[in-house]
């Protein structure tokens, strides 16, 4: 069973996510600011962190940072949920060491297909390969 | 018959043994010998007496003769003078009817003919005569080269004379006599006799000799004089191409105009200046040629050889035959036929210096062979001079200084003519060593002082005056000794004073002797201070204008000499030219001060290196937006100033840098351009400066807010379109009550979203100014109470924050306000509390009355707001910062203080850094709002 974390400082974000990934068979838990965000992905160790990135004092690219950095944590793949929507930001969500980037506003009944799609990936060995991917199709996006 | 001392002794003797002898007949023979030897002895000695007195007699003549040449000769003017007066004492006092004088030139080439007399009339066939004293046979030459006198008795058949002159002039016996200075033989007497043949006795070879001698002393005078008003007229070229130098502002016409007249003085077929470095063959800028000559071929540079050479040395080359100079050997140079070619034989050029680089040379062409002389030589060095100021002039204008230095140069150029003159050189180094003084006085008092004072040590004169015309008055600007100096601003009519003469007529007034001039002495004020004597001379100005006069008195009657007329209209000339310069000074540093003050007044940053990189300009703006004083920058590099480097090495450019101004960023903007010098080196460079942190700042905080507002839209969507889809799902997958909550968000989300869109509203209505509020009798403690209570709703669970209501004994507070508006604020308001204290913490409202106002307070625990943060939270966009940054538009606020100043109110925050905030709203209470409109109170 894929157990997911989820940061996030908006209570109806965290219970939408939590409801339709539960509904798919998925593992949820919760963290309401990235202090204790961090804290319980290094004990609970989940196979994937949905991360917000604007939340006050600890923000999404400091825990990202944060988690990355400890070799606790640093094998956990992140997917940036956020409603910053610019390409610079999401240029430095994967700059960061992110594998995905989801926009607000976004259908969560795709969250539950598109986490198992990566983890499958993942499992495969393709993280880098599917980080090359990302930047490559922000290149893209940078250049039009 | 010899008689001696000796033998009258014997006689004697024997006369004495006879009369002890007794022999009377013996006696009576002799006595009789003794008288005939006595009566004998006496004749002799009378006879030595006589010729002694004769021989005296002929060589005081000979004294008077020459003392009488002496004068004669002093007397005259010029050479030609001075021949005829030397050849008619000749004639007369030897008694010859023909007598000629050849002059030899410097070289010992060649004799011409300067002057011949025959019978009391010159001979007019004679000037034209030359003896080529080289390869010709002639009696000249015989006398040139033994250096005495040759005398030819039959001159009709002597092998030793030119029987062409010989012939011409009917002479049969001749004298040639040489003329031979302390320096050298300077000419060649001939006298002789067309009727008869001739025998000199030594008394008139004697008296030739002495003769000779007179004359050429005189010559070698008028030789020095003919030197010194040459140099006077040289003088005087310089100093009016100076002039125009500095006047001209074509550049290409002045130097036409010089090179014609350097030509002119010089006797030249061609004078041309070429412009350029020795490197390149540099090209021909203009050119002056005699008529009927062909132009120098552009494509000819690179073969004119003398002006390459002075190019290449640096200093002057005086060739004086292009067929035989060694000089010209160098085939590098470019040979010597292209020159010939051009129909030149004699080439001087001199290279142009400027600040110690060449930049081009100056060179005439003689069509002739010719020996160039020291003073040809300073003379076209001089004019070389001036061109290159007349250059520099015409590019830059701005430093006097270096000007001064060339000045300089002039004046030792000057001087080293000056001192080639051998007699009477005063004048000349005076004007020269005065030039200097004129030219380094850099205000117009200063050179009107000057002037003044060197036109009275100039002619040794008692006085000087100098007046300006003003028109049609003269006005004293100037004077100098028996009290002329209290003249200065007295006025003169031009129209009667003396002075007056001389600015209708523009040429020198000469009065030796005033006494003479009854009208004059009434007219001129001046006259009464007791000068008998004037020398005046008009100043033109640089646009060939009368300026004023310059005038010297004496209190002798003098006769004033025309060099010294000359002299005193040369420094009238370096007068104007001075005046000109220190007028052209003054407006340079009017320009420059003019230019500072511009500079310094612009709100950009101006800062001007020199060619090494040190700061010479650092302005006000400059200084205002670094915090570095002008003190501080000057004479260092912007690296050692700013830690930055300006120049981007770039001729010109713009880009931004950033520098830190104590713990902050600045960014400025910079412009950047070269200056060049006339040589187009760098001389330095601007750099435009402008602080553009504020708009970086602005455009980085509209940036920030699109990005916030987009997120502050999408964060509600998120959930509304969420629960919306979650709702959709197939399958029983929740619950009534899950149902419920998830509702429950879509619709508070939604009136977050309306919230949001209100505040834009808002801050559209505050900018545009259309914010309407609808103030009535408000009970604040009620909307306190009533928002309160929505805020502890929204706080739930164990991170809730507890709130504090107090307002006191007051059941009521009444105030003037719009009740939605100020539902607004304190929802903000409490919003902005809960969001920067940490979890639990407490927040109070509290509210009061105060004289004529209702208070309220919303207080925090939270982190606080620096000092110098307090006023620009509520900017609008402004979000505090990034530590303590949460979400937001930053129009909270901004928002707030619109809505509370739209009410009458004021809005504040006191705050200590980690201790919260205190955030004070203040309304109009009702008590004095109805006390305003008079209005009965109303209670809610």
């Amino acid at each position: 069973m894929t157990r997911v974390l989820i940061i996030d400082d908006e209570a109806p974000i965290r219970l939408l996510c939590r409801v339709n990934l539960e509904a798919e068979g998925m593992e949820v838990s919760e963290a309401a600011d990235g202090a204790s965000g961090i804290e319980i992905a290094r004990r609970e160790q989940p196979d994937v962190i949905l991360l917000d990135v604007m939340m006050p004092r600890l923000d999404g690219w400091e825990v990202a940072d944060a988690l990355l950095r400890d070799e606790r944590t640093n094998e956990i793949p992140i997917i940036f949920l956020t409603a910053r929507a610019e390409i610079r930001d999401r240029a430095r969500g994967l700059d960061i060491g992110g594998v995905e980037y989801i926009t607000k506003p976004f259908n969560p009944l795709e969250l539950a297909p598109l986490i198992e799609a990566l983890m499958d990936r993942i499992s495969q060995g393709g993280r880098d390969e599917l980080r090359g991917e990302k930047l490559a199709e922000l290149r893209a996006l940078t250049r039009e | 018959m010899t008689v001696s001392g000796t033998s009258l002794h014997a006689q004697l003797a024997s006369l004495a043994d006879a009369a002890r002898s007794s022999d009377l007949v013996l006696l009576i023979l002799a006595v009789l010998g003794l008288f005939l030897v006595i009566h004998l002895a006496l004749d002799v000695f009378v006879l030595r007496r006589r010729r002694r007195r004769r021989e005296s007699i002929a060589q005081e003549s000979r004294m008077a003769a020459a003392a009488d040449l002496s004068a004669a000769l002093a007397r005259a003017r010029d050479s030609e003078e001075v021949g005829r007066v030397l050849l008619d004492t000749l004639n007369e006092l030897i008694g010859t009817d023909h007598s000629g004088l050849m002059l030899i030139d410097e070289g010992g080439t060649e004799a011409r003919g300067l002057i011949a007399r025959s019978d009391g009339v010159d001979l007019d066939w004679y000037p034209a005569a030359r003896v080529d004293l080289k390869s010709e046979v002639s009696g000249v030459r015989c006398a040139y080269e033994t250096r005495t006198l040759f005398l030819v008795e039959n001159a009709l058949d002597s092998p030793e004379v030119n029987a062409e002159l010989i012939e011409r002039a009917g002479l049969k016996s001749v004298a040639f006599l040489p003329l031979e200075s302390e320096r050298r033989m300077i000419g060649v007497v001939s006298i002789g006799s067309t009727t008869g043949f001739l025998s000199f006795t030594s008394e008139q070879l004697a008296l030739m000799n002495m003769l000779a001698a007179e004359g050429t002393l005189a010559l070698e005078r008028t030789y020095s004089l003919a030197a010194l008003e040459r140099a006077l007229e040289r003088e005087r070229l310089v100093s009016e191409i100076s002039r125009r130098v500095r006047s001209e502002s074509d550049v290409d016409r002045l130097i036409e105009v010089a090179l014609a007249e350097t030509a002119e003085a010089l006797g030249a077929s061609r004078c041309f200046l070429r412009l350029g470095d020795p490197e390149t063959p540099a090209p021909l800028r203009l050119e002056w040629r005699q008529e009927g000559l062909d132009p120098i071929p552009a494509d000819a540079t690179p073969y004119l050889s003398v002006s390459n050479l002075a190019l290449r040395q640096g200093r002057t080359a005086a060739v004086a035959d292009i067929e035989t100079s060694p000089e010209l050997a160098d085939e590098s140079l470019g040979g010597r036929e292209a020159l010939l070619g051009l129909g030149s034989r004699a080439v001087l050029s001199a290279p142009i210096v400027l600040f110690g680089a060449v930049i081009g040379v100056l060179a005439v062409h003689a069509a002739a062979v010719r020996d160039w002389s020291d003073d040809d030589i300073a003379f076209i060095e001089a004019v070389a001079r001036e061109f290159g100021m007349a250059l520099y002039s015409a590019n830059l204008l701005e430093e006097n200084r270096r000007r001064l230095e060339q000045q300089e140069g002039l004046l030792a150029a000057t001087e080293a003519m000056a001192g080639e003159l051998e007699l009477d050189s005063v004048l000349t180094r005076r004007l020269a060593g005065g030039r200097a003084d004129l030219f380094r006085a850099l205000s117009t008092r200063d050179v009107l002082a000057e002037s003044v004072s060197q036109a009275i040590a100039l002619l040794d004169a008692d006085a000087a005056l100098l007046l300006e015309l003003e028109g049609s008055e003269l006005v004293a600007r100037e004077g100098s000794s028996y009290g002329l100096e209290e003249m200065q601003g007295e006025r003169f009519p031009a129209a009667i004073s003396m002075a007056g003469d001389l600015v209708y007529s523009r040429r020198p007034l000469v009065i030796g002797d005033l006494s003479l001039q009854e009208r004059l002495e009434t007219l001129d004020p001046i006259v009464r201070e007791g000068f008998q004597a004037l020398l005046g001379v008009p100043l033109i100005g640089s646009d060939d204008s009368l300026e004023g006069v310059l005038i010297v008195y004496s209190h002798a009657a003098r006769a004033w000499r025309a060099k010294e007329t000359e002299a005193l209209v040369s420094l009238a000339a370096n007068t104007a030219t001075a005046l000109a310069n220190a007028f052209l000074y003054l407006r340079v540093s009017f320009e420059r001060e003019q230019s500072i003050a511009i500079l310094s007044s612009v709100a950009d940053g101006i800062v001007a290196v020199d060619r090494e990189g040190k700061i010479v300009l650092w302005n006000a703006a400059v200084e205002r937006s670094t915090g570095i004083s002008s003190d501080e920058a000057l004479g260092r590099t912007s690296v050692e100033v700013l830690r930055r480097e300006l120049d981007s090495g770039a001729e010109q450019g713009e880009r931004s840098i950033s520098i830190k101004r104590g713990g902050t960023e600045l960014w400025l903007e910079v412009t950047e351009a070269t200056m060049r010098d006339p040589a187009d080196q760098i001389a330095g460079k601007i750099y435009t400066l402008r602080d553009v942190s504020t708009d970086r700042f602005v455009e980085q905080a509209k940036s920030d807010f699109v990005s916030s507002v987009s997120h502050e839209l999408r964060a509600p969507l998120t959930s509304i379109y969420g629960f919306a889809e979650t709702l959709l799902r197939r399958g029983e997958l929740f619950d009534e009550t899950q149902r419920r909550t998830f509702l429950s968000y879509i619709a508070s989300e939604s009136e977050r979203l309306t919230g949001i869109v209100d505040a834009l509203l808002d801050v559209a209505e505050l900018d545009s100014g259309d914010l309407q509020v609808e103030l009535g009798q408000t009970d604040v403690a009620h909307i306190v109470r009533e928002v309160v209570e929505v805020a502890r709703q929204g706080e739930s669970g164990s991170n809730g924050h507890e709130f504090v209501i107090d307002l006191g004994a007051d059941e009521s507070l009444g105030a003037e306000a719009d009740r939605d508006k100020l539902r607004r604020v304190l929802v903000n308001l409490i919003d902005n509390a809960i969001k920067f204290s940490p979890d639990g913490g407490k927040v109070t409202v509290a509210g009061q009355k105060r004289p004529g106002v209702v208070e309220l307070r919303v207080v925090d625990e939270g982190v606080g707001i620096p000092a110098e943060e307090q006023e620009r939270i509520f900017r609008k966009f402004y979000r505090g910062s990034p530590s303590v940054l949460r979400g937001g538009t930053g129009l909270g606020l901004f928002i707030s203080r619109g809505l509370v100043t739209a009410m009458g109110g004021r809005i504040w925050v006191n705050s200590v850094e980690g201790e919260g905030s205190s955030f004070v709203l203040e309304l109009v209470s009702s008590e004095a709002a109805g006390a305003k409109s008079e209005l009965p109170s109303v209670g809610e």
